[in-house]
Order: C-alpha cells, then structure tokens, then sequence
C-alpha cells in the first residue's frame, strides 16, 4: 500500500486518496466530520470532503469519514471522537490544562525577540522553574545573541555509548555545529574550539563548521543558530583520553518545564559564542 | 574461507590455464544494491562490517565531518562518505555515500595482481583477497579505480571488503545489508537489484523532480556488482569522489596481455639459445688456473 503512487486527486482538494497509504484506514484528514455543520452539510459546499447521505444513511465522502459511519447527525456524536466530550478542546476550562483555558504561542523563557503576539508576556507565566543558583536566564543585551540547540545522533545513545570503542570510533569527540556565515564573521575554522557561554554554565569543544545549519531572518535581524550534541560528559573514552572537558551540555541548558508535558526547554535557549 | 559448493572460482590472480572447477556450476551473480536517497548516515553498516570482521577499535579524531575517518583503512572496510553539495538556489544536499569495495565485473586488482591465488573472482562476482597467498607488493592498490585496497604494514598484506563472502557462501545477506534500518541497503541476484534500481531511479524521476536520478553500475569496468542509486547520476564525483567512467590504468592491461606473455616469449628464446650453445660449443671447461708468481 505504501508503494502506491497515484497521482489522480479527483476532488480537486489534495487529498490524493491513491498516493500511499496514512494512518488510519488511509484517511488524510482527521475529525474531517468537524468539516460539515450540525445537519451533517458540508460548511463550504465547494470544499466538500464528508457528509451525511441521507439516502444510504451512511457517512459518505472523498476523504474516508473519520467518524462512526451510521451515526445519524441528530445523534450529536460529536467529531473529535477521540475526547470523551466529542469537542477540539479549543477552549478548555476547569484546570483541564495548567495554562489555558485557549491555546497559545509563548516563545522560549530564552528568545532573541520579544513574542510578537504579546511582548508584554512574551513567555509562559506557569512553566516550572528552580530557584537555585545554577537557574539564570540570559538576554540578548547581557550578550547572548546566539540561539542554541541541542540533540541526539544516529551514532550515539545518550551518556553510555561515550565508553563504547564501536560507538566512539564512528564519532570520536564532543563538536560543536556552527554555521559557515557565523564562523566567517568569527574567522572560525572547523576543528578549532570555541566555548559556548550561557548564563548558566560554559562548553567547551571543537567548531564544525557546516553550511546544513542557515542563518535566520527574525524580526529583521539576522540571528545566527548553533547545535551541540548531548552525548559527552563526565568520563568516557574521549574524556580520559584528555581530548575533551568533562562537562555536559545540559549544564549549559535552562531548567525550564512544560506544565503539562513535563518537557524541559532543551531545545531553545540563548549562549555567546567565542574562540578559545 | 569459501563454501566450495557456492562459492565456484571465475578468475584467479597470476594464474595460468583454467580455474580449478570453472562452469563446473552456474550461480547467479550476486549484487549490493545502495540506494543514497534514503540513506540516513548512521553508520550501523559501518560497526556492522567491524563487528563481523572481527576488527579491532580504529582510533579516529574529529575532522569537521560526520564522516568517520577520511578514507577506508586495511581495517575499516566500509566507510559513509558525507558531501555536503551546494546547490545553484543555495540550498544545502546532504549526500551519504557508503564507499567499499564494488566487486568490478573486471578488477584492477585481480588483472594487477602477480601472486597466483591471492586474489579470486567467484562465478557469483565476489571479488575476494586471499591473504595466504598476497606477496604484499601493492600492485592491487594502484590498479583499483576506486582506491580501495589497503596494506597493513604489520602483516605485509592487502586486504579489502569481501562481500562477506563467508556469509554469502552459507547464504546469508552481507553483514552492512543486514544492519541497515532504513533499507537503503539490498541484497540479492543482479538482474533482481538493477530492476528494483531503475524502478527506483524512474520513481525518483518522475514523481519527486530529480530529473537526473539514475543507477550507478559503470560499463567501463565491465560493471559492478555494488551498484548505487544516485539523485544525479550524472555527477556521481559529488558524493565524495565516485568515478563517472572508472578505468583500470592502461599500463596493467599491457602488463597482462602483451608485456608478460610477450617477455615470457623473449625468456623461452633465451633458455632455447642457452640449449642450442651447450650442443654447439658444448659445456663451459674449467681453464687451468695460471702459477702464483712468487714475491721477490
């Protein structure tokens, strides 16, 4: 199934219903029951995807119903059927979720800018934070004007395989990924150290220097993004070799947790940049 | 090292006359298909071939790259090769490469190699070095048009990938192909592979707008049994220096097929003139030695 390449969309809408397979039961739009009013009629009768045929009191569509197929529009199930209440939970009262009660977009407690939607309250009020010495957070005028990330690779797996000879002869030190237009402005070369200062912690390891990660537009200013992998650390083979620091990369990254997902901000936080 | 029941012997290195058991049986021939469009860069083939191999830990130092070390070592058979290929829009093409050898239809290594028996060519394709019978001179090296021998200057041997023709030879699929998560990696008959590649080249073609996708499998070396699927087939050296149109060098050729059976010739004339000179002149006499003149 996944093999199909059907090109034919015969609604005219996207749907590509032969294009291979999506979960589930090949249904590309999901609660595509939310498309039709109340009466079971398409909002837009132009953009029809599912509706009610009354004639073969069934669910009927271009798109396969993501919906009870005999369920009679007088029966109000309701199209989100995965939420017990059958509604989007668009808005949510009651403490069903920590922020709320409509959803929202907060930048990072870390951010080059100021949410443009709110800059008033650029970040979430509820997010979780400690209050000890290591929780500081940095701005853009304290100097941290690089966007950091962090993530895993292929060829490691989290802390362990850093004494692992198999793992550490595919990648052999701790790097750090700076993009080429940065290091040109820096005069970096790749395999040169830098060290990433947050307002937390410092890091220390060898530039890569790479065309994969691009500068950013954002908010009219050019902002430049670095990457470091997490996987090194305390004592592994690289590290008692002396090759690298034995810090981690996590010291550098702000504690900072999801209300509701429990998700700490690993992914997005502010650090300088500079050669060693 | 080879199961003599699948692994028959097409050609063997410096040896005259037929191949011991040659057409006795006609396997299919073998082939790895590698598919760069959907290769991820993990390099799980890469411990897959160490750990099979037996290999030892390879220390590596960091070189700007994802790539593990810049090219193969006698120890390190199979090695992704990262390109990071600008295009004319600007963006970035990251393109993964697993570099090893390709089994050529017609080694530069076999036609290069002096030592009878240090390197055999199954029916099946493999291209495999016998490491009891290398004399260590490196003439393979320079007759590969992928640079892929390596000599180990502790053992005075070359060595290469084998296909894992010990586990081709128990019918098992080669070590990398079993690790691959993505199934970039196939493997299987080349009829099988070269129609799953070119079914994949013309997918790439005409639905995903890479109008010069192809199939890598070179007919200067008579083919190869490692064949790729490329997004530009037409500038296979952007994915780390793969030859468009790779030649065993010239001078091997002459070596093979005209300097060596041409000398042999010169050879037999000398031994035929040594011969004729015993009957005529007839053995060499010792000369009476002359008196020691006495010191004064």
């Amino acid at each position: 199934m996944i093999q199909r390449r059907g090109t034919e969309d015969p609604s005219g809408l996207g749907i590509y219903p032969n294009w291979a397979w999506s979960w589930p039961m090949n249904r590309r739009v999901l609660y595509n029951r939310a498309s039709c009013d109340i009466e079971g009629k398409p909002w837009d009768p132009q953009r029809r995807q599912v509706w009610w045929d009354e004639a073969k009191q069934s669910w009927v569509g271009v798109d396969v119903p993501d919906f009870k197929p005999d369920s009679q529009p007088k029966d109000h199930m309701g199209p989100f059927i995965m939420n017990p209440e059958g509604v989007g939970r668009l808005f949510v009262p009651l403490g069903g979720m920590q922020d709320g009660p409509f959803p929202e977009f907060y930048e990072p407690i870390e951010s080059p800018i100021a949410n443009p939607l709110h800059p008033n309250q650029s970040s979430n009020p509820v997010v979780k934070k400690y209050k000890t010495d290591m929780d500081k957070y940095g701005t853009v005028e304290q100097g941290f004007n690089v966007v950091c990330t962090t993530y895993r690779l292929t060829e490691h797996y989290h802390y362990w395989t850093k004494n692992n000879p198999m793992n550490v002869q595919l990648v052999p030190e701790p790097f750090v990924e700076v993009p080429f237009e940065l290091a040109e402005r820096m005069q970096l070369k790749g395999g040169e150290r830098v060290k990433v200062t947050s307002a937390r912690s410092h890091y220390i390891a060898k530039a890569m220097v790479t065309r994969r990660i691009r500068p950013m537009k954002i908010d009219g200013k050019e902002t430049f993004q670095i990457g470091i992998p997490i996987h090194w650390g305390f004592r592994g083979i690289a590290e008692d070799e002396g090759r690298t620091a034995r810090t981690l990369t996590n010291q550098l990254t702000p504690t900072v947790i999801d209300p509701n997902a429990f998700t700490p901000e690993f992914k997005g936080f502010l650090v300088k940049l500079e050669k060693v | 090292m080879s199961d003599r029941k699948t692994l028959q012997i097409r050609q063997i290195s410096g040896h005259s006359g037929p191949s011991a058991g040659f057409d006795m049986q006609r396997d299919p021939e073998v082939c790895k298909l590698i598919d760069t469009t959907i290769c991820i860069g993990c390099k799980a083939c890469e411990v897959a071939c160490v750990e099979w191999n037996d290999m030892p830990f390879s220390a590596t130092t960091f070189d700007n790259t994802y790539q593990t070390m810049p090219e193969t070592r006698w120890n390190f058979w199979n090695l992704i090769r990262f390109n990071e290929h600008q295009r004319e829009d600007g963006t970035i093409q990251w393109l993964m490469r697993k570099d090893q050898c390709m089994h050529c239809a017609d080694p530069g290594c076999l036609r290069a190699c002096p030592a009878d028996g240090a390197i055999v060519q199954y029916t099946n394709g493999i291209v495999d070095f016998q490491q009891e019978n290398c004399i260590g001179c490196e003439f393979c090296v320079s007759g590969c048009p992928y640079d892929i021998p390596k000599f180990n200057p502790a053992t005075k041997k070359v060595y290469k990938c084998t296909l894992c023709s010990d586990r081709v030879g128990g019918g098992l699929e080669p070590a990398c192909i079993k690790a691959c998560p993505t199934g970039c990696l196939k493997f299987g008959t080349k009829d099988d592979m070269k129609y799953i590649a070119e079914e994949r080249a013309k997918q790439l073609r005409e639905n995903f707008g890479f109008e010069h996708a192809g199939v890598y499998d070179p007919q200067s070396i008579g083919g190869t049994h490692v064949v790729y699927v490329l997004h530009d087939a037409e500038n296979p050296e952007r994915y780390g220096g793969l030859p468009k149109n790779p030649v065993i060098p010239w001078s091997y050729t002459i070596w093979k097929w005209l300097a060596k059976p041409v000398l042999g010739t010169f050879a037999l004339f000398g031994l035929v003139g040594v011969l004729l000179h015993y009957v005529t002149v007839g053995p060499r006499r010792t000369q009476p030695e002359p008196p020691l003149k006495k010191e004064a």
